[in-house]
């Protein structure tokens, strides 16, 4: 029984040994991961497939990046345990109990320390590019104030976020201090946004702005900052809380949700009072119009924009005189009479189709031979949802020569162009050998080498690459816990190596899953958000260079699909999220095991799939927002106040870590194929409503599990037998 | 400055009780002089009745406890404990479990150290409520296996083990890879049986857990003394008007003993492996069980220090001390029971060593005592 290694260094373990531990260890987490992924994997592409009958494209590509996510998601799971979590923890425990740098007392400290983690959280992990994107359809001219937040304002919309943020986190350790519930917290966070929400559905300039709002509270916290925060909350109380389940840790994502929407809202009704968004007065007067020209500029898709360039034509077409409209600061701001689609002229009307012509990727067919133009209905049907007027047919011809091509194959190799000719008989949907694929310079290994890099990318641009997000995120977060825990605090953790060993995991693991995110999930994401619509119409499917696919059931029948399809979608995709894991076992850990992490998960899944469905069903239906968003937020106010404590701690916090970087891109992406379809202005909303549902689920479950608290049967009984013994 | 004082004739006392409900207890505790109370999270254990799908995909949550341990003189056993029980109505059926584990030999503190004294008059006999004869269960085991442990033991016919979280090691902290695969959390489950079933639970339990196979843990049984063991065992849907304990219990007294339970299948006991067979459990008699209590802050050099001296193997569980004279906005303090099962040869050596590393590091409060091991079981390399 006597230990054979009575030596500190330990046994030697010769290599074949350690990869002995190493290898069947690396393969049960990867295991571990391919189990929460494989569901939404196999569901989008047999939905792809079975379903829609369409191929995968970039197949291959996808593949590849699937694979990189799921290592990449063992890798930064590793990471979470060994590394952020405990550091979390340690740094936690330690705050309540020494002073900083020896003088000031522990509970300004915190506080301190906690807007700054807050703070910075946010900056280390943006969310805003996922707002942009959700935004990217906005019209200046439709949604002013909305379109300012996202692009001109898009830093201080930040730094708003990021300062909300930063007061939770303060506000969530103040309340570990203090001993308070979170219910009150609760009841007036929802009361105060639910009358703001009416009052800004009520203005037409600060309703589109509704959307952003609540949908930053959403995508906030981030897989790296989620786990931190935690392991701080739980670090804290262990310290701090005078029992009782009211100061389990939790609540602080919660805060960290519910604060940015307020942040930006009341930036917008500044912006608004102070009148500084693009149309009005006070708006700077030189980006005004350039404002909308930009947005359309960026609209064009750049292949079309470099064949301008190429042969010295303006971009847009214009004229001198119609840029000297908004050009210089001196002239009479107009916009030209060319984008306003009121225009009644010939020659406005022409510009106006051979524009749009453009933004569909058709190359105007010049001189060679004669085009029909569309007439005004035909072509805003056209402009709307790709469908061809009935009497048009697609045919592809050789560049030069004149000749008709058919095979695929043949019209990607040789570049053909396209050609839209009215003929005699009708027949809306072309021969399926006339559909094409992308640009014929986009091959699988072409497109994989170009978002390769993107997803490397290393120096600051709007988009981070995966690399410089992964270090962006965690490298000066774990060195201000570091510093903060051991120049600050002067407590040494107990083992250094795992620490560093798991922070570098972590960082390898978000880089990878960054990367397999945008080569894997992100283009499969796009395809099925872009085809889910051919549920209910027609369309031209996704990187489909022409040709319409027939709807599988027209009209609203349809859109019941997409809303199931929706509902699955945000189930599957929520499993295999890792900041839930994360909460999941942390709520595992701190209730000894009690509530098991697969009841949190399955429960706040099911609530996501509920949100994504119905968000899917606003954009379909083209419901108000806050129609769906109000009611159940008002109806949590009461189900909060009869549950306990720590369930309505667990169950608030799982609206905050739903919404990560898996959900996004896959959830986004319908969003926005399905929005663009049917007209809406924007892809905002859903996020929202993703993080209402969890929160009904989990505090629903939490009353039908918990029984009435053992001790007030006690007591009953107690003074029952008081009274028969008197 | 650390001076060990020794004393003997003491008691590790255990109450489990459901969560929020410990404070009366604390204070009747308090009033009868403990002043390092101990307080552990832990969950309890229960059969999940009329299971299926909904329960695996939703597993509903195990009953919330709460674990205290002091150390009592004999001399005042009988008060402390009475007062427990009748503070937290614990003769109730379902409403926890308080037990008494003789320590060994003498207790070694530090002058600090807050160990409830046996001065004072002789207290009240102990009533017949606390039945004697019983052993303690205690695993230490790998995350997940602690409730398969504790279904085989319900199906065994006792009462829901207690499970806890700790952390543990031996061999694993010397190899820097092993640390880093593997990370140091163990649960502990205490299982309090009566004598005679204590054979069977301990072979059915050992078996759940395939505790003879390498790095699955260790296990062993400590004799009770005194202990009144009325924790909940079965699920009960709310709403019911007596849980199922009550109508156990009620028949219990009808029927004059506990023998009557026999005859009824426990729930779920056809899906048992009937086949399994019952590990080869080599005896390891004569261990002693070596406990000691500090700050949580020094249990790093402590559990070294017992590796060090020789064992292979050592264990730490956490708890929040309960001083009844702290002041309510003074920070909790956490402390830690380190505990390490060594032959009676080994004792001396590691007892030593940790109380070298006790005055060496100038840790002003510890306290060290043992329990003896009547049978253990772990893997052995033959």
């Amino acid at each position: 029984m006597a230990a054979q290694e009575n030596n500190v260094g330990g046994p030697k373990l010769t290599f074949k040994q350690q990869m002995g531990i190493l290898l069947p260890f690396a393969w049960d987490r990867i295991l571990e991961q391919i189990k929460c992924v494989w569901f939404v994997l196999a569901y989008l592409m047999l939905f792809q497939i079975l379903v829609l009958g369409l191929g995968i494209v970039y197949s291959l590509m996808i593949a590849v990046g699937i694979a990189i996510t799921i290592v990449g998601l063992a890798f930064f799971m590793e990471g979470l345990r060994l590394g952020l979590m405990p550091l979390g923890e340690i740094l936690g425990s330690t705050l309540p109990r020494k002073k900083l740098f020896g003088v000031i007392p522990c509970l300004p400290a915190s506080l301190a320390f906690g807007f700054i983690l807050g703070a910075f959280a946010t900056f280390a992990e943006p969310a805003i590019a996922v707002l942009q994107a959700a935004g990217s359809s906005v019209r200046p001219d439709q949604a002013p104030l909305l379109y300012t937040l996202l692009n001109d304002y898009s830093q201080t919309l930040v730094n708003c976020v990021g300062a909300g943020v930063g007061v939770a986190v303060l506000l969530g350790v103040l309340r570990f201090y203090k001993g308070w519930s979170l219910k009150p917290f609760i009841v007036v966070g929802v009361v105060v946004l639910s009358s703001f929400t009416i009052y800004f559905q009520s203005d037409e300039i600060l309703k589109p702005v509704l959307g952003l709002a609540w949908d930053c509270g959403a995508v906030t916290t981030g897989p790296v900052t989620v786990p931190l925060v935690l392991a701080l909350g739980i670090g804290v109380c262990r310290i701090v809380s005078t029992g009782g389940s009211s100061n389990t840790g939790f609540g602080v994502v919660t805060l960290a949700s519910v604060f940015p929407i307020l942040a930006v809202m009341l930036l917008s009704l500044y912006l608004k009072n102070k009148d500084d968004y693009y149309g009005t007065a006070s708006f700077d007067e030189t980006k005004g119009n350039a404002v909308l020209v930009q947005y359309i500029i960026d609209q064009k898709k750049d292949a079309v924009k470099d064949t301008y360039d190429e042969e010295g034509k303006d971009p847009l077409g214009l004229t001198e005189a119609d840029y000297k409209g908004f050009k210089g600061k001196d002239e009479p701001k107009t916009v030209p009479a060319a984008f306003t689609e009121k225009t009644e002229n010939e020659a406005g009307l022409k510009k106006i189709q051979e524009f749009i012509a453009d933004l569909k990727g058709l190359q105007p067919a010049g001189n060679d031979a004669p085009v029909e133009n569309f007439t005004p209905e035909e072509l805003k049907q056209f402009e709307l949802d790709g469908s061809l007027p009935e009497n048009y047919e697609i045919t592809f011809t050789k560049p030069g020569e004149g000749v008709a091509v058919t095979s695929a194959e043949s019209i990607i190799l040789s570049g053909a162009k396209m050609k839209v000719i009215k003929r005699g008989d009708p027949s809306p949907v072309p021969p399926s050998s006339a559909w094409q694929f992308s640009k014929g310079q986009n091959t699988v290994a072409g497109d994989m080498k170009a978002r390769f890099s993107t997803g490397f990318k290393f120096f600051p641009v709007d988009a981070r690459g995966a690399l410089e997000g992964a270090l962006w995120a965690i490298i000066p977060l774990s060195v201000i816990l570091l510093l903060f825990l051991m120049v600050g605090l002067g407590q040494k953790p107990k083992y250094m190596d795992e620490l560093v060993v798991g922070i570098m995991c972590a960082m390898v693991g978000m880089t990878l899953f960054g990367l397999g995110i945008s080569i894997g999930l992100t283009p499969l994401g796009e395809q099925l958000g872009a085809n889910i619509v051919t549920a209910f119409q027609g369309i031209k499917p996704w990187e489909f260079e022409s040709g319409i696919k027939a709807p599988l059931i027209d009209g609203d029948a349809g859109k019941i699909i997409a809303i199931i399809f929706a509902f699955i979608l945000g189930y599957g995709a929520t499993l295999a999220e890792p900041a839930l894991n994360a909460l999941g076992a942390t709520v595992e850990k701190i209730t000894v095991g009690a509530f098991k992490k697969s009841l949190l998960m399955q429960t706040v899944a099911l609530g996501v799939g509920l949100g994504i469905g119905t968000g899917v069903a606003k954009i379909a239906f083209g419901l108000e927002l806050w129609h769906l968003l109000i009611p159940p937020y008002l109806l949590l106010i009461p189900i909060t106040l009869i549950s306990s404590e720590d369930f309505v701690n667990f169950g608030w916090d799982s609206a905050g870590v739903t919404t990560g970087p898996i959900t996004v891109p896959l959830v986004l992406a319908m969003g926005l194929g399905i929005g663009a379809k049917t007209g809406a202005i924007d892809g905002f909303g859903v996020l929202a409503l993703a993080s209402v549902g969890p929160i009904m689920t989990v505090l629903i479950v939490g009353l039908i599990v918990k029984k009435k608290p053992k001790k007030a049967e006690e007591e009953e009984d107690a003074t029952q037998t008081q009274a028969e013994a008197a | 400055m650390s001076e060990f004082k020794t004393t003997t004739d003491y008691s590790l006392v255990s109450i489990i009780l459901p969560k929020l409900t410990g404070e009366p207890v604390v204070e009747s505790l308090s009033k009868n002089g403990a002043r390092h109370i101990i307080q552990s999270t832990s969950r309890g254990s229960m059969l999940n009745e009329g299971g299926g799908f909904l329960s695996k995909m939703f597993p509903p949550p195990a009953p919330e406890q709460e674990l205290f341990q002091l150390l009592v003189p004999s001399a005042k056993l009988g008060d402390v404990m009475q007062g427990a029980v009748d503070a937290g109505y614990l003769n109730r059926a379902g409403s926890g479990a308080i037990f008494a584990m003789p320590c060994k030999g003498e207790i070694h503190h530090t002058d600090a150290f807050p160990i409830l004294s046996a001065n004072g008059d002789g207290g009240v006999a102990m009533g017949d409520t606390l039945a004697a004869d019983m052993e303690a269960i205690i695993c230490i085991v790998e995350l997940g296996t602690a409730d398969e442990m504790a279904s085989a033991a319900l199906k065994a016919g006792t009462s829901g083990p207690t499970i806890t979280f700790g952390e543990g090691g031996g061999v694993r902290d010397k190899i820097r890879l092993l640390r880093l695969t593997k990370g140091p959390e163990k649960e502990i489950v205490i299982a309090v049986v009566e004598k005679g079933e204590a054979d069977k639970v301990f072979a059915e339990m050992a078996r759940a857990a395939k505790i003879t196979e390498p790095g699955k843990g260790f296990m062993y049984t400590t004799p009770v003394n005194r202990g009144l063991i009325n924790i909940s065992s079965s699920f009960s849907a709310g709403g019911a008007g007596a849980s199922l304990d009550q109508i156990v219990s009620t028949i219990d007294e009808l029927k004059g003993g506990k023998d009557w339970r026999s005859n009824v299948p426990a729930a779920g006991n056809d899906k048992s492996k009937g086949g399994g067979k019952t590990p080869l459990l080599t005896d390891l008699t004569e261990l002693v069980g070596l406990f000691c209590l500090v700050h949580r802050d020094h249990y790093p050099a402590i559990y070294d220090a017992i590796l060090h001296a020789g064992a292979s193997g050592v264990s730490v569980v956490f708890g929040t001390l309960r001083d009844p004279n702290a002041s309510p906005e003074a920070a909790n303090e956490e402390w830690a029971s380190v505990q390490t099962s060594v032959a009676p040869s080994q004792l001396e050596k590691v007892r030593n060593a940790i109380q070298d590393t006790i005055k060496r590091d100038g840790i002003e409060s510890a306290c060290l005592f043992s329990h003896s091991i009547n049978k253990a079981a772990t893997y052995i390399p033959s």
